[in-house]
């Protein structure tokens, strides 16, 4: 896994969120579709968790 | 998730394994199931069920869900959702993520299998964050 140093800042939408890192190696900008199929809960939460898995 | 009632939104992500070599269908099955709005009981299934993974247990497990077998199965034939699969392993690369699972909390990564303490202990944080 990269070095994350800060997650500078993280703007969530219904459909996307984006994820800006700082990194060792400078920033990056992430963007992350949200398939509202594949999500529960509600879009207003103050939290979300991301999970990213392997069903095998 | 029940005690977070409202608080807490949980997206899920794929993210095949190279060197899983059912995995990759599966994760467009559990796309196919969730066309039909039946995503999370297909991916909760696959979870009990894995690794069994071959088109045929593939397809029975939504004909159990009550989808219709013929689209599901021509969902499957003609990979209607590999692109999307693909799109969020190449997220998941970006983020720098290489193993499984891995999470996000507002952020935050978390990565491997933890107690549910561990995600209670996060989960409140980001909570209690102005």
């Amino acid at each position: 896994m990269k070095r994350i140093l800060l997650v500078a800042a993280l703007v969530v939408g219904v459909g996307s969120l984006v994820v800006l890192l700082v990194t060792p190696g400078g920033r990056a900008q992430v963007n992350i579709s949200i398939d509202p199929a594949m999500t529960r809960g509600a879009a207003t939460a103050k939290v979300t968790i991301v999970e990213f898995s392997d069903y095998q | 998730m029940k005690e977070y009632d409202g608080r807490v939104r949980h997206v899920f992500k794929d993210m095949p394994l190279s060197f899983h070599d059912l995995a990759r269908p599966a994760h467009e099955a559990a796309r196919c199931a969730a066309e039909a709005g039946k995503f999370w009981p297909y991916h909760d299934r696959l979870f009990q069920e894995q690794p069994a993974f071959e088109r045929d247990e593939l397809v029975r497990y939504a004909v159990d869900l009550g989808l219709d077998r013929a689209s599901f199965t021509r969902c499957l034939e003609d990979r209607r959702f590999a692109a999307a699969v693909e799109a969020d392993v190449s997220q998941a690369r970006a983020l720098g993520f290489n193993g499984t699972p891995t999470f996000l909390i507002n952020g935050r990564p978390l990565v491997g299998a933890h107690p549910i303490e561990t995600f209670r202990s996060v989960i409140d944080d980001a909570l209690s964050a102005p």
